[in-house]
């Protein structure tokens, strides 16, 4: 039997920064003790050692805490021995390079286009794209696809292709000639063929490229043509990205080295993290290059590229235009100064903010990267049927990434949150305040009790509740009363006009039982009108209401509404 | 306390590098042999164009049957118009043809995969230098001395030149006036490039390169006219100090530009020997008081202080300046590692 892992240090391998806490039992629980941290120089630029970021952090970490982590031989010292040492590593990674895929596709059918939105939740580089048709017409097009095999050497190809209840026997030619074209690589480079069709197929889809080069299958992202059911291939390509990852040159052959079998990507560090029996979590993490967005309740998950705070800030800028950026400050800043901070972003990601104009223009990429990953959570989850531009329903929101950290003001955060995801309806708003959520959730499997309890003692910071009905209303008039009595037997009766962002202080720990009385047109879940009992939990800010509609008026991403709604939650 | 990276300006070091060459290929340089990053140092091998033939559908036949009918081999050589797979049938002949010269590299499901013959390509870029050590067909070991300082960004391709030093001190950005028919074939150092006009005229006399503090990211939406290699970074922000000194210290020499590990390498090879090795410096390395760094963000960008004090529980550093004292986020600073010629400070 394996034995429990009491202490161990939890690292995240970011493109920013690489982040070391310990976590041990402090009387009856585990706590968190301290946190290392050192740029990771590594997602830059090769660096003659990779590892050398990981090594800066473990040794942050030794000095802040005391305690011995590394040996003399530069490994770390597993068990825990007389104080020195830890039972177990874990690791989180986010900075792992887009899974190089090629894909070829049957027909273009639902099932194509329920394996590219499983494809947009993993970061990719989609080296190119073959049809049957095209295989079977036009030899040039085939010509071309095997040669971008050939010059740049896929991780993965995907197949797929057809409905389960009338598999297609023209599949399984189509498999052996994408396998041929395969065999242009040198045995040693050629790809894992990915078959995601039809399952009576499988065996001999299999047969096909066996032969020539290793193969997986999973379910049919669409088996009966209609419904959606892509779950298994998006599970099935963010662990190939880890699995697939290059170690030559990386850092990767060392971590798997420290932490051998816990290691997660990201987004299912972060599922691990937060997943709770009979709550729903959507947890959002703005990286550096990538933002991530996970909902527990679905098992889903997305990761943007090119959409954050650092080597991300650029593509994002690119994507949603200086102008969009420009309309959440207050200071004036012009556009070239947004490019030249993107840009300096990208050469130094690990930079902090120094000043309030700094603070100000990363939350205005943090809103436009929250924007980003809500626009495409419905094409990405297409089995949720979410509307556009909206997110599935949560219990608990929580935000991580270093803007959500303890270093800036948690009223920004906030109302960041809001404005980029627009939540609706009502639940429980919070951070990671140490930026180790995910890293917690690697090592969720070997001591969830001691994981839960440094995440939700340490780590997590609710920040309140809030209420956001659905539905706008002409600005002045009134969208919402609130009445309620806290545990201590105070009353609360709190009328809400339209447009209005208000924060009610409830301290964390504590409960108000309330009747949310939304005039029509707003809704908060019963219907148009329909009051509601809730339970709302107190937090950081206390309970936050919003009712400045949703979707969200243009008018909020102007400099005076954003100083107002950042005065009304204290910031 | 905390980490940040190291940037490296040494006057005067001892330098090596292995150069890889970027695939299969064959090293032409050996051990003695001065090279330096425009010389060519070998040959990787590319490979040919793909063509595909579908063999089936020339001779209208399944793909399983297409076998039977070959006259090529996977690896056989083939010219243009060679016949690959014939039908024989009287009347009703067919045959599949060869579209290009090349080689056959694979058949199967009704296809023949050809490949056109392969050509080397040149391998450039090392360190300037003597060859020290040669791997057969992988790279091989160069080693120099000289100058080598660490900058932000290389904007461009790789460039060399003589430097020359326009400017009287670090703040002050470059004008069209600095630049005239002298600086043909020179690397310009400045301040700050902000001034729209300068990349024109700069490409206009035949400069080969800048080296600037910052240059506005705006710049980037056009190719520039000529590389840059940005000490600091984006926006306004002067050259730091050392920086500038280190770049005086070699005024006139001649520099190379190169990337490394997502930075810039200003490398001035000398002839005089060393006894200090640029490879000693750690890329990352924790702050302590005294220490030399540089701020490289926020409206100080660009100064360079010492440590004056950490403060552990914020993450911040108070950094004396010039006159003053700076305070600003740990991981915004950059430990300068600097040796003057001949020492190590």
């Amino acid at each position: 039997m394996q034995s429990q892992v009491e202490s161990f240090v939890a690292i995240d391998w970011g493109h920013a920064t690489v982040k070391a806490g310990l976590v041990d039992r402090v009387g009856d629980c585990h706590r968190f003790i301290a946190k290392g941290i050192a740029p990771n120089l590594a997602a830059v630029g090769n660096l003659r050692e990779p590892a050398a970021p990981l090594v800066a952090a473990v040794r942050d970490l030794e000095g802040i805490s005391g305690r011995r982590v590394l040996g003399i031989d530069g490994l770390p010292i597993v068990p825990e021995s007389f104080g020195a040492g830890v039972d177990g590593l874990g690791c989180s990674l986010s900075a792992l390079p887009p899974l190089r895929v090629a894909v070829a596709a049957l027909r273009e059918d639902a099932s194509l286009r329920y394996a590219l939105s499983a494809l947009r939740c993993t970061p990719h580089k989609l080296i190119g794209q073959v049809s049957g048709k095209e295989v079977a017409a036009a030899a040039e097009a085939f010509a071309r696809f095997a040669q971008k095999l050939r010059d740049e050497a896929p991780q993965v190809v995907l197949i797929v292709g057809g409905a389960d209840a009338k598999p297609d026997r023209a599949v399984v030619a189509f498999v052996d000639a994408i396998a041929v074209a395969i065999s242009l690589l040198r045995p040693q480079d050629r790809p894992l063929v990915l078959y995601a069709g039809p399952a009576p197929l499988r065996q001999a889809a299999i047969a096909a490229v066996a032969e020539r080069t290793a193969v997986r299958t999973v379910d049919n992202p669409c088996p009966d043509g209609r419904k959606p059911n892509p779950g298994a291939l998006r599970a099935e390509l963010a662990l190939l990205q880890l699995a697939l990852a290059p170690g030559k040159g990386s850092a990767l052959p060392t971590i798997r080295e420290w932490c051998g079998q816990r290691l997660l990507p990201l987004p299912l560090a972060l599922l691990n993290a937060y997943s709770r029996p009979g709550v729903s979590v959507l947890a959002v993490d703005v990286g550096s290059q990538v933002t991530a967005l996970v909902h527990t309740g679905l098992g889903a998950h997305l990761v943007l590229q090119a959409c954050g705070l650092g080597q991300g800030a650029t593509g994002l800028l690119a994507a949603v235009g200086p102008a969009r950026i420009r309309r959440w400050l207050t200071s004036g800043l012009g556009e070239d100064d947004i490019a030249d901070w993107a840009a300096n972003r990208g050469l130094r990601p690990w930079l902090a903010c120094e000043d309030e104009r700094s603070c100000e223009l990363e939350f205005a990429f943090v809103r436009e990267a929250l924007g980003q990953v809500r626009a495409a959570a419905g094409l990405a989850w297409p089995e949720a049927g979410l509307e556009e531009g909206s997110l599935p329903k949560a219990d608990v929101i929580v935000a991580g990434g270093a803007v959500f950290s303890s270093a800036h003001p948690a009223a920004a955060a906030a109302l960041a949150l809001l404005d980029g995801l627009q939540p609706v309806g009502i639940c429980r708003l919070a951070v990671d305040w140490l930026g180790l959520a995910s890293a917690f959730g690697a090592l969720a499997q070997a001591n969830p009790e001691a994981v839960r309890s440094a995440l939700e003692r340490d780590d997590i910071t609710v920040l309140g509740t809030l209420v956001a009905p659905m539905g706008q209303g002409r600005p002045g008039r009134e969208a919402l009363l609130v009445e309620g009595q806290s545990g201590q037997g105070a009353r609360l009766s709190c009328a809400v006009t339209c447009g209005e962002l208000v924060r009610i202080p409830l301290p964390g720990g504590s409960r108000m039982r309330a009747t949310l009385r939304p005039r029509r047109p707003f809704d908060l879940g019963a219907g148009p009108g329909e009051p509601m009992e809730a339970e709302l939990d107190g937090g950081l800010l206390g309970l936050l209401i919003d009712a400045r509609g949703r979707p969200l008026p243009e008018a909020v991403a102007q400099p005076e509404a954003v100083r107002a709604n950042l005065a009304s939650l204290g910031g | 306390m905390p980490v940040v990276p190291v940037l490296a300006l040494a006057q005067h070091c001892e330098f090596s590098e292995r150069f890889d060459l970027p695939g299969p290929g064959r090293v032409i340089v050996n051990v003695g042999d001065a090279v330096t990053p425009f010389d060519v140092v070998g040959y990787v091998v590319q490979r040919g164009a793909v063509g595909a033939v579908n063999l089936a559908r020339a001779l209208r036949l399944p793909p399983r049957k297409v076998r039977e009918h070959l006259l090529v081999r996977e690896g056989q050589s083939v010219r243009a118009g060679e016949v690959l797979a014939q039908r024989e049938g009287g009347l009703f002949s067919r045959r599949a043809v060869a579209p290009a010269d090349g080689r056959v590299v694979a058949i199967g499901a009704g296809f023949a995969f050809l490949e056109e013959f392969p050509r080397e390509v040149a391998v450039r870029g090392c360190l300037p230098g003597r060859v020290v050590d040669v791997y057969p067909g992988q790279g091989l070991v160069v080693a120099g001395q000289g100058a080598l300082l660490q900058g932000a960004a290389l904007l461009g391709a790789s460039f060399s030149g003589l430097v020359r030093v326009v400017v009287p001190g670090p703040a002050v950005p470059l004008q069209p006036e600095h630049i005239d028919a002298t600086c043909h074939g020179a690397v310009l150092v400045a301040g700050a490039g902000v001034h729209p006009d300068v990349l024109p005229r700069a490409a206009e006399f035949g400069v080969q390169g800048l080296i600037l503090g910052s240059l506005r990211a705006g710049f980037l939406k056009q190719a520039l006219p000529v590389p840059v290699v940005l000490t600091g970074g984006f926006g306004t922000q002067p050259m730091d100090e050392a920086t500038f000194r280190a770049l005086e210290s070699v005024d006139g020499r001649t520099v190379y530009a190169l990337p490394r590990a997502g930075r810039v390498l200003l490398v001035c090879p000398s002839t005089a020997a060393s006894n200090v090795r640029a490879a000693e410096v750690e890329p990352l390395a924790q702050l302590e008081v005294g220490q030399l760094v540089r701020l490289v963000s926020g409206p100080r960008a660009g100064e360079v202080g010492t440590v004056a004090e950490p403060l552990a529980s914020s993450g911040k550093v108070t950094v004396q300046c010039a006159g003053n004292r700076a305070l600003a986020p740990a991981l915004n600073c950059e430990i300068i590692w600097q040796l003057a010629a001949g020492t190590r400070s």
